[in-house]
């Protein structure tokens, strides 16, 4: 019996984290994007986009669109707000930031255990692709971080069109972390739904 | 080549004069207001660059340079530019006596000149942090200091104007930033410099620098806008520079504001797993088991 508990405490502990499946997905990538392997010295900084791109603000828990991680093959849908209701289902955004392609710190976050378990695997100049209502936006991969939960330096105004995403740090750690892994990747092109 | 470069020269120095005489008339017609319609500073062929030095340019780190505006490095009449290998720009950089450079500085001069004599102006003083200010000029006698998040509101004119005249130093706080609300834009925020400018570490500042000294940008600093140095250098260390044009929104599309990204938010609780159920269920069923071992064992 005081096996058994010690290997229930531990087994459970490791496995009813959030149920969103982890998806392996083939990646489509628009042709006119760029792809990873071709960037050095090819890609010119995306153009700001000055126009509202966001008529109306999504509602918390609204799907807002998709992430693509195409270097590990992953995808992942986003919902608008970072609580559990939404985090369990995918990736969250926070509300306190712009919408994905918005110039300034567009904030999205996710569980180690489930959708960003693998976040630590990323390399700087890797692409994430992510798919809204407004359009097709590509970042890359420019710096990765190590911070306390506590930080309050990370979701802070940006004056250009940054993506941060955030997710608890160790990857593998058993119990509550007190650290977060960040990954700040810069808009390097828009393709906007066109609104004509 | 000359003769293009003076009536160049002469063309700007007039629409310079024309500009002042547009705000002086706008002051006497409308009467003192410390928020009175400003024209833009012209910045003649200085706004072929994103950082201009007096006397040389120095960079540590990757910096990197964009926009849709100019994005040239140069320095005159020093034309010292180290670390220029470490810098990704989309323009020039000029590491040699240039024609383009000595026209950019004799061009900064007439901006610096036109802000530094722009009234009326509202007077400011210590930090401007935590303020939200509408167009206009304001001016500190001495230095403006800038801690935590300055907010511009340009009430939805995008040919707003903000220009700021700080008697000595303007000085950011480590991870300081300026909000544009309303339509404000980059592009038409100015600030004079009466000495040197320096950018705390990850601050985030935006509009035109003027300064009559130097201006150093410290470890992570990103700019929208331009750094332009009269006289002294300007000092880079592994930052993000944005120059952008003015944009002119078209008419047939009515614009709202987009929310923008707080500071200082909490980060989300990732964690994922509610640590509480599961330690109890197996701390109970240990327990069961070390009774159930007790009592067997006082059994036998």
């Amino acid at each position: 019996m005081l096996v058994i508990g010690i290997v229930v405490s531990v087994s459970s502990a490791l496995f009813l984290g959030p149920l969103a499946p982890r998806q392996d997905v083939a990646v489509l990538v628009p042709s006119s994007s760029p792809q990873s392997g071709q960037l050095e010295g090819e890609i010119e900084p995306a153009v700001p986009e000055p126009q509202v791109l966001y008529p109306e603000l999504p509602k918390i828990g609204d799907k807002i669109g998709t992430i693509t991680l195409p270097s590990l093959e992953l995808s992942w849908p986003i919902f608008e707000g970072t609580e559990e209701a939404q985090l369990s289902q995918g990736v969250g955004h926070f509300v306190g930031s712009v919408l994905p392609g918005v110039r300034d710190n567009s904030v999205l976050s996710g569980h180690r255990s489930s959708v960003f378990g693998r976040l630590g695997e990323l390399v700087e100049g890797d692409l994430i692709h992510i798919q809204t209502s407004a359009g097709y936006f590509t970042y890359q991969v420019r710096e990765f971080q190590v911070v306390p939960l506590t930080s309050r330096e990370v979701i802070v105004p940006r004056p250009t069109a940054v993506l941060t995403i955030t997710t608890c740090y160790p990857f593998n750690a058993w119990g509550p972390t007190d650290q977060a892994f960040i990954v700040t990747a810069d808009l390097i092109s828009s393709e906007l739904v066109s609104t004509q | 080549m000359k003769n293009y470069s003076r009536i160049k020269k002469r063309l700007h120095r007039n629409l310079s004069i024309g500009a002042t005489l547009i705000a002086t008339s706008l002051v006497v017609s409308f009467g003192i207001s410390a928020n009175a319609v400003q024209p833009t500073i012209l910045m003649g062929t200085t706004a072929n660059f994103a950082v201009l030095a007096g006397s040389g340019i120095s960079n540590t780190g990757a910096t990197t340079i964009s926009g849709t505006s100019g994005t040239d490095l140069g320095s005159s009449p020093t034309t010292s530019f180290t670390g220029d290998t470490l810098v990704t720009t989309t323009g020039t950089k000029y590491t040699a006596p240039a024609a383009a450079v000595d026209q950019a500085k004799t061009d900064l001069v007439v901006a610096y000149d036109d802000a530094a004599g722009r009234i009326p102006a509202t007077t400011v003083t210590g930090d401007l942090g935590g303020q939200t200010l509408k167009p206009g000029v304001y001016n500190s006698a001495s230095s403006i200091g800038l801690t935590g998040v300055l907010t511009l509101d340009a009430e939805n004119d995008p040919a707003a104007v903000f220009i700021f005249q700080a008697g000595s130093t303007l000085t950011t706080a480590s991870a300081s930033s300026i909000a544009l609300i309303n339509g404000a834009q980059a592009c038409n925020v100015f600030w004079q410099v009466g000495s040197s400018a320096t950018f705390g570490t990850a601050s985030s500042f935006v509009g035109t620098v003027l300064a009559l000294t130097s201006i150093t940008a410290t470890t992570g600093a990103s700019f929208n806008g331009q750094l332009l140095a009269r006289n002294g250098a300007v000092t880079l260390g592994t930052n993000t520079i944005v120059h952008d044009a003015c944009v002119t929104p078209t008419a047939t599309t009515t614009p709202t504001p987009e929310a923008t990204t707080v500071t200082g938010g909490e980060l989300p609780n990732t964690d994922g797993i509610n640590w509480g159920l599961p330690l109890a269920l197996g701390l109970a069923i240990a327990a069961l088991g070390v009774f159930g071992l007790l009592r067997s064992r006082r059994q036998s």
